[in-house]
């Protein structure tokens, strides 16, 4: 092939292409080589969007799904709530009928048991929905308190007592309210039975609590209830009976105690003051180069709670045991004759419980708690609060039951003599003076004995358990 | 032509396995994720077998001083501190999966302290973790003592589980934060509210002053302050 230069003749590239050709062919490559590089795009682009689609296509219907089965499952959930918590009030308010007609004991006990069963059926599934609304609280409040105070009352029928007058008044009294809580849950009722559902757009669960609204207005007349037993009105009002008629103490006052009772403590600063039931200064200080806190009550100065953290060097007295150890310290925090009670070992720490021995006789409702490191043996908490609720000078009876009488009433050999311990009774609002004994069989039990009345008061039973050392319950 | 093809087609491979690379990705990352906080750790309060191996070890590679006693203490943290620190690792004292490897030994299932445990402890734990594991440590038995006082209260349900599953009751629960596996402090903060210590001095509620928006609450008479909580 020929082709015409500048200089007449014909050049030939060595394939025998004119060279003009040749770069046109080149350029002809390239554009190929762009085009097939779009196409290439294009085409990832289009199977990667539609692989990218099919995928989240799949996963959006299989969460849609998943969503659908959560929510029926939920919806079952707080309908099985809804309609055992029915059940629950429909029972306490109809037993609460029968029990103002009952005349026997017998009767009247079982029914007051029924009352308790009831309740604590209705407490439960009440729970399952919102609890921060006041109104649903106070609803709570008057289940968990009709049950508290009904096992009360079979106890006291139990025990061979009658019903006074004034427990007549108060089960009057209870009587409304449960016909109140029925006809709130009536309202929901008729929306789920026009077919509504719990979980959706304006559902029944957002509109639940507003049911209990009344049991929140002001005009809403709630008796206050004292009895000796769980959920008692008497427990919130709980005060410091340990701390009456001491003296108050100011910021300075609390300084210098605090520099009194930690001996070398530095850079004392004071960190304000708790308003709670035990109110007390607070203050932070370094002992040995470590930061500590303690808790001074108002009244009286007494150290309520001690914390630090331990120090990597061992205590100088490291072979000391626990239990003397935490006596000594109750000791030095203003704690004397004080015998331990309890002790257990958890996470690193021992957890000792000290009681106050008058006359012979161990005081178990004003514990005191001491906790120590185990690696350095220092004590790194202490905590006095039982004891500022309840510590006070009692007028201690003498048993009129003996030992020897106590020990027949047991069901198990005790391996020890009994001793004489007094022993918090329905929720802390009662003391009982009574023999204590530790049984071995299977486990060991601790079987309290009333030194008045020789009625079995307490049965406690040691758990042992890897994560919190031994325990009673 | 046949060039183009090819190049159109490796190219759309590419983008593919690129595409679902990034999308497989992810859900392994998740998977690693929870498997590390399912995992079992050996931490300072932990006891048992592994724990012997673990001092056992240490001590033979000259980190640790003290007894083998199966007992995780201040001086078997240092220890494993100071291993962390030579070989590289994260040092926290704890022994998770990367330490147990470096140091040759495989964590079971269950060490003892997640073994048999008490669920009381186990949630109260968690709702500390979940709720105030930035406060302090009175803060945290604080929060642990309001669910604790909960259960004491007539308002409330009456035991642990029902107060802190009570619908409304706790943030964490509403945003799955309990879920999260709750660490050492948490626990011991546990541990020293259900031995009766109660900084509140029976109190029922707490809320953050700075995000708290509930009208009633914060009417309340706040009766103190820790860290970022008012309890009331």
């Amino acid at each position: 092939m020929k082709s015409e230069n500048i200089y007449g003749t014909t050049e030939v590239t060595k394939e025998g292409k004119p060279l003009n050709e040749g770069r046109k062919e080149k350029n002809r490559e390239k554009r190929g080589v762009i085009y097939a590089l779009g196409m290439a795009i294009i085409h990832a682009l289009g199977v990667g969007a539609i692989v990218g689609l099919s995928v989240a296509l799949h996963f959006s219907q299989e969460k849609l799904h998943h969503q659908v089965t959560y929510q029926n499952q939920m919806e079952s959930v707080y309908a099985r709530a809804y309609y055992s918590l029915l059940d629950g009030v429909n029972d306490m308010d109809t037993t609460l009928a029968k029990l103002t007609v009952a005349r026997s004991r017998e009767k009247q006990e079982s029914l007051l048991y029924d009352i308790w069963c009831a309740s604590t059926l209705a407490e439960e599934y009440l729970a399952t929905f919102g609890g921060e609304d006041e109104g649903v609280r106070t609803a709570v409040k008057f289940v968990n308190q009709l049950g508290g105070y009904s096992q009360h009352l079979a106890g006291k029928l139990s025990r061979g007592e009658s019903l006074t007058e004034k427990d007549r008044t108060t089960l009057e009294k209870m009587r409304p309210m449960a016909s109140k809580l029925k006809e709130s849950l009536q309202h929901i009722n008729g929306d789920l039975n026009n077919g509504k559902l719990f979980i959706e757009d304006n559902g029944v669960l957002g509109e639940f609590s507003k049911a209990f609204s009344v049991f929140a207005e002001p005009d809403f007349n709630y008796p206050q209830m004292i009895y000796d037993g769980p959920f008692s009105d008497g427990l919130e009002i709980m005060t410091a009976k340990g701390l009456e008629g001491m003296k108050d103490i100011d910021e300075k006052e609390g300084r210098k105690i605090v520099e009194k009772l930690f001996e070398g403590a530095t850079s004392i600063e004071h960190i304000g003051r708790f308003d709670g039931r035990i109110p007390t200064e607070n203050y932070s200080f370094e002992i040995n180069g470590i930061k500590a806190y303690v808790q001074l009550s108002v009244k009286g100065g007494r150290v309520i709670n001690y914390s630090m953290t331990a120090t990597n060097e061992n205590d100088s007295d490291i072979a000391v045991n626990a239990g003397e150890k935490a006596v000594a310290f109750a000791k030095q925090m203003g704690y004397k004759n004080m015998k331990v009670v309890w002790s257990a070992n958890a996470h690193g720490h021992t957890f000792v419980n000290l009681a106050p021995v008058e006359e012979g006789i161990i005081l178990y409702p004003d514990l005191v708690k001491v906790k120590i490191d185990n690696e350095s043996g220092q004590v790194i908490g202490f905590d006095s609060a039982h004891h500022a609720y309840n510590h006070r000078k009692r007028s201690l009876e003498k048993p009129t039951i003996s030992e020897a009488e106590a020990r027949e009433r047991l069901s198990l050999t005790p391996i020890a003599e009994g001793r004489l311990t007094l022993i918090p009774e329905g929720d802390g609002q009662k003391e009982a003076l009574c023999y204590e004994y530790q049984c071995e069989s299977e486990g060991t039990y601790f079987v309290y004995i009333d030194a008045m009345t020789g009625a079995e008061a307490e049965i406690l039973y040691v758990i042992d358990d890897v994560d919190q050392g031994q325990s009673l319950m | 032509m046949k060039n183009k093809k090819i190049v159109v087609g490796v190219l759309s491979v590419a983008f593919v396995v690129l595409f679902t690379g990034i999308l497989s990705g992810t859900f392994s990352a998740r998977t690693e994720i929870f498997e590390i906080a399912e995992g079992a750790v050996l931490k300072s309060g932990s006891r048992g077998a592994d724990v012997k191996t673990v001092q056992t070890r240490l001590k033979s590679w000259g980190y640790y001083k003290g007894s083998v006693d199966g007992i995780y203490g201040k001086q078997t943290v240092s220890a494993v501190k100071l291993f962390q620190k030579r070989n590289g690792l994260v040092a926290d004292g704890i022994v998770g999966a990367k330490t147990a490897s470096a140091i040759g030994i495989r964590l079971g299932g269950s060490s003892s302290s997640g073994g048999v445990s008490s669920s009381d402890l186990n949630l109260l734990a968690r709702v500390i973790y979940g709720e105030a594991r930035g406060e302090p440590y009175t803060g945290q038995v604080a929060v642990a003592a309001v669910v604790l006082n909960r259960v004491k209260s007539a308002s409330f349900p009456n035991t642990i589980a029902g107060v802190i599953y009570q619908s409304g009751a706790f943030d964490c629960v509403a945003d799955g934060q309990i879920n999260l596996t709750p660490n050492a402090t948490a626990r011991n903060a546990a541990q020293d509210a259900l031995n009766g210590w109660d900084p509140t001095y029976g109190c029922l509620f707490y809320y953050n002053p700075k995000t708290a928006t509930n009208k009633w609450m914060l009417s309340r008479p706040v009766k103190l302050s820790i860290g970022n909580h008012a309890f009331c």
